[in-house]
């Protein structure tokens, strides 16, 4: 009546369900999204710490501390406090410095006013900043962007999905911009900074 | 932008602007900015200072050779700062190691005359025993305007014309020379575009990161 190898075949070892569970795209949006945001509404005064990823729409007053983790400062972001992150991203005001583990991005739209160490740093077009940028020694950039890399192939193997893609860039792209020879070497660019 | 000569500011010899700027971008080969990077080695080692605004694309040049990078934005410092005793305080040192490379862009010529050499001593505070110093200034004939420079690569230049204000007359090539000392001027250029572009040297020996 019950044929032993069909049964065994259809229920799988929970180990091995469990692995698969993990490895479903659902599951890893599920996790990627999870992050703590602090609304526009709101205003922190203090230090922030925890074990999440951080999106800053609000204003914060003091310091953020995230070693492991991601921090966003968005467009609506206002954060005079120093800000330590494994990945640091600015597209609003930031007044205070910046430490990324892994990579710091000022967007276009970022405002900043302090001083910046990571081993990669990206500057956007439009972005207004004024500080200083420490990139570390050269040798131990190399090193941070290998271990950096190979933990996103960790994760990609680990997940099936692979992480949204860093570059191993130190600095932007140049803008693109239509130029109209002068002569004498000169040209002229179509397009403002 | 605060540029150090705005309107309301009756600041005796300054040539006044004429018709509003017009906001073009311009960019050309610069052969005071190959000069200044000439010999300098793409090791990520050297300390760049930056008197201008930041931009991706002067960031992006920088970051070839440079372990610190900083945007100092000194062209935009409120008129009132250069009345105090020592106005370019603001301009930070780096405490890991003196800049080598500092780009001062035109800021001589928006300078107030009596200030100006406060600004080269704090140059000399802050850089190496052999810095190497970009300065561009206008031409005499030419009607001098502030601008906004960024790097485009390491022999060309971006620039256009910045908001508002006005700059000192020129200041003459003699004038430029005793200003910068003991920053010795080493090459000089001028373009057809009303600048001319001084690479000085301060002295000193030549560190094992140049070549020849």
């Amino acid at each position: 009546m019950w044929r032993k190898e069909e049964a065994t075949a259809d229920i799988p070892a929970p180990d091995d369900r469990a692995v698969r569970l993990d490895r479903t795209p659902a599951a890893v949006n599920a996790t990627s999204s999870e992050r703590a945001t602090i609304g526009r509404s709101i205003t922190i005064r203090g230090d922030v710490t925890g074990d999440e990823d951080l999106l800053v729409q609000g204003r914060v007053e003091g310091s953020i501390d995230l070693q492991q983790h991601s921090v966003t400062v968005g467009a609506d972001g206002e954060v005079i406090a120093s800000i330590s992150a494994r990945i640091v991203t600015i597209e609003g005001r930031v007044e205070g410095n910046i430490r990324a583990e892994e990579q710091a991005t000022l967007r276009s739209s970022a405002y900043v006013r302090g001083d910046i160490t990571a081993p990669r740093v990206v500057l956007e077009n439009g972005a207004r900043f004024r500080g200083g940028v420490d990139m570390g020694d050269a040798d131990e950039r190399a090193k941070k962007t290998l271990t950096a890399s190979s933990s996103r192939q960790n994760r990609t193997s680990e997940t099936g999905r692979s992480t949204p893609a860093v570059e191993s860039i130190t600095t932007p792209a140049l803008e693109p911009a239509s130029l109209v020879a002068k002569g004498n070497g000169e040209s002229t660019a179509s397009l403002r900074l | 932008m605060d540029w150090p000569l705005r309107a309301g500011k009756a600041a005796t010899g300054v040539s006044a602007a004429v018709s509003p700027p017009v906001r073009e971008t311009l960019e050309r080969t610069s052969p005071g900015v190959a000069a200044l990077f000439e010999p300098v080695h793409a090791d990520g080692t050297h300390a760049v200072l930056d008197l201008g605004p930041a931009s991706a694309s002067s960031f992006n040049v920088y970051g070839r050779f440079a372990r610190w990078i900083r945007f100092a934005e000194t062209l935009s410092l409120p008129l009132p700062i250069y009345e105090a005793a020592d106005p370019f305080r603001v301009v930070p040192d780096n405490p890991h190691q003196p800049y080598d490379l500092v780009l001062a862009w035109n800021m001589f010529d928006l300078v107030p005359p009596e200030a100006r050499r406060q600004l080269v001593e704090r140059l000399l505070e802050i850089t190496s025993a052999d810095a190497r110093l970009l300065v561009v200034a206008g031409i005499g004939g030419a009607r001098p305007a502030p601008q906004n420079f960024s790097l485009v690569s390491e022999d060309r230049m971006r620039y256009e014309v910045a908001a508002g204000g006005a700059c000192y007359p020129p200041i003459l090539p003699a004038e430029m020379a005793q200003l910068l000392e003991p920053f010795r001027i080493e090459r000089a250029f001028s373009s057809s575009a009303g600048f001319r572009e001084y690479l000085a040297l301060r002295p000193g020996a030549r560190p094992a990161t140049w070549s020849s």
